[in-house]
């Protein structure tokens, strides 16, 4: 949630607030003005917009403007005594108001707030139940002389992080002691609030993660946004480029699946990038964007592995941002792989 | 033995340069077991020439994997002095380090000390090490969460702004900018698909 003058661009929600109203944007526009603020006090160029908003894409230059002017609408904001956006003709766009970071705790309210507005409405809330929709907002116990809602009102302090199942769970644990229409429109509010996206901000991206197994086995990529959650932000994920082959001269009937298991060979196994890609590309345009895929099934020893990361490129378009992981020295995985690929000094 | 002066891997790196693609380098920094068997080596046995490769690629931005440690590679006597040469460095402007993996994370978790040396060289280079799991095809989630877990002493330990950008913000900054810079290539070497 980042704030400028009396708005809050809320990122999470994908909306712009103005104090508790919301904007209207459609979601372009949002990105646009995302884009800026999140660029602040520098020039964006109309070329990076078009890079980071229509990747894959070719879009006239001219739609940008159009955006912008929408913007500057909502925002009030004038072209010739821009208060926040000014325009450098035909170079770009330049956010100028000073911006800062909300707390989750603040943003998370809003949400809440926003939450009631778009379903019952202050009045009506505050009519059927007392001082739950404040104490909900403001996660502080309001004074009530209502004693007939106090039990409900604490419950209702939701803690970040707190499912609304268990709070739901909590209401129905108390029901005899509130009252019921009360309770049902409380049920709903709470039940709208979490079809919210909630604000919880990941607590770390992870720039070091594989997909697959040496045998090139690992869970489908939608499972494993499921374990990332609310956790996990970005992931950089690739395969492994290194299969452990299963030589049954080796190993018979026992079945390898990880490099120490085995003394059979590793090979470089290329379609791990295809994989990957096609995995990447198997989610939705949201989902995608929490995911850096790497290239990483070449050979670091052959001059040709530089040949196999532009075909990737050109293959798959739109997907990756990198190399690796690749090894040069590890410990027992630079004597598994044949002599003959290995990487040897050259002495120059 | 040994690779890092192949030139094919210096073709890899500069094209990785020249397109703006993040590269995730593993090469361990020593042989394996190295406090057991080259006691009173003067450094790990690879750190020069990884410095040289490093430095040969100005251009092109390298996460070097798991700070260069592994399974058999424990940090060597004053490695994160040595670290924080390279990264005091501006010839070495490019090159970032990640702490993933369970092994890793088991070397500077086991003392307080080990803690509070890598805090110590985080909070030098806040904008350098980046936080990565280095999971492979977990079966659920807690087994996905277990390196970030392992570190909790480490999140206690740093300053909250230190913490953030290993955590998250360098992430941001590096892949963002690898982004941005490939779509780019890409615009000019891929033919182009779809339409506004």
């Amino acid at each position: 949630m980042r704030q400028f003058h009396s708005f809050r661009l809320d990122t999470v929600n994908h909306c712009l607030w103005r104090g508790e109203s919301r904007e209207v944007l459609t979601p372009k526009a949002f990105d646009v003005l995302r884009y800026l603020v999140e660029h602040a006090e520098r020039l964006v160029t109309q070329e990076e917009l078009l890079e980071a908003l229509w990747p894959e894409t070719y879009v006239n230059p001219e739609v940008i403007k159009k955006y912008i002017l929408g913007i500057r609408k909502v925002l009030g904001d004038r072209h010739e005594n821009p208060e926040f956006i000014r325009t450098f003709p035909r170079r770009g766009y330049q956010f100028i108001a000073p911006v800062s970071a909300v707390g989750a705790a603040e943003s998370s309210a809003l949400s809440v707030s926003a939450a009631k507005q778009l379903t019952i409405g202050e009045s009506a809330l505050e009519r059927l139940g007392g001082n739950i929709g404040k104490a909900l907002m403001s996660r502080q116990q309001c004074d009530a002389d209502d004693r007939g809602f106090d039990c409900v009102r604490v419950r209702a302090r939701r803690k970040p992080g707190m499912q609304a199942a268990t709070m739901i769970g909590s209401l129905l644990a108390n029901w005899r002691e509130a009252r019921c229409a009360a309770a049902m429109v409380f049920l709903l509010f709470v039940g709208v609030a979490e079809a919210l996206p909630q604000n919880n901000d990941p607590e770390f991206n992870d720039s070091h993660f594989h997909l697959t197994n040496n045998i090139q086995e690992g869970p489908d990529i939608r499972e494993f946004l499921k374990m990332m959650g609310n956790r996990a932000g970005r992931v950089a994920i690739f395969g492994i480029p290194l299969q452990q082959e299963w030589s049954y001269r080796v190993d018979g009937d026992r079945a390898p699946t990880y490099y120490l298991h085995s003394d059979a060979p590793l090979y470089y196994y290329s379609f791990t990038d295809a994989w990957i890609a096609m995995a990447y590309r198997s989610l939705t345009k949201e989902q995608r964007a929490r995911f850096d895929p790497m290239i990483t099934g070449f050979n670091p020893a052959d001059m040709y592995a530089v040949d196999h990361i532009r075909r990737v490129l050109r293959t798959f378009p739109g997907v990756f941002s990198g190399i690796g992981e690749f090894t040069i020295h590890k410990e027992f995985v630079s004597a598994k792989i044949p002599a003959k690929w290995r990487a040897c000094r050259i002495r120059r | 033995m040994a690779s890092l002066q192949n030139p094919a891997l210096d073709r890899i790196l500069d094209f990785a340069g020249e397109v703006g693609l993040a590269v995730i380098l593993h090469c361990d920094v020593d042989i394996p077991l190295a406090k057991d068997v080259a006691m009173g080596a003067a450094e790990p046995a690879y750190l020069s020439e990884i410095k040289a490769v490093l430095k040969r690629h100005p251009q092109t931005t390298i996460i070097w994997a798991h700070i260069g440690l592994g399974r058999l590679v424990a940090p060597p006597e004053g490695y994160l002095s040595q670290i924080d040469g390279i990264l005091s460095d501006p010839d070495f402007s490019n090159v970032y380090v990640d702490i993933s993996w369970d092994v890793v994370a088991k070397y500077f978790v086991a003392s307080r000390e080990a803690t509070e040396n890598l805090a110590a060289a985080m909070q030098r280079h806040p904008g350098r090490f980046l936080f990565g799991t280095d999971g492979a095809a977990p079966v659920n989630e807690s087994k996905y969460l277990s390196v970030f877990n392992q570190y909790a002493p480490l999140w206690k330990t740093l300053d909250a702004e230190t913490s953030r950008k290993v955590r998250l913000e360098n992430y941001e900054r590096v892949f963002d900018e690898a982004r941005r810079r490939v779509r780019n290539w890409e615009r000019g070497h891929v033919a182009r698909v779809g339409a506004n």
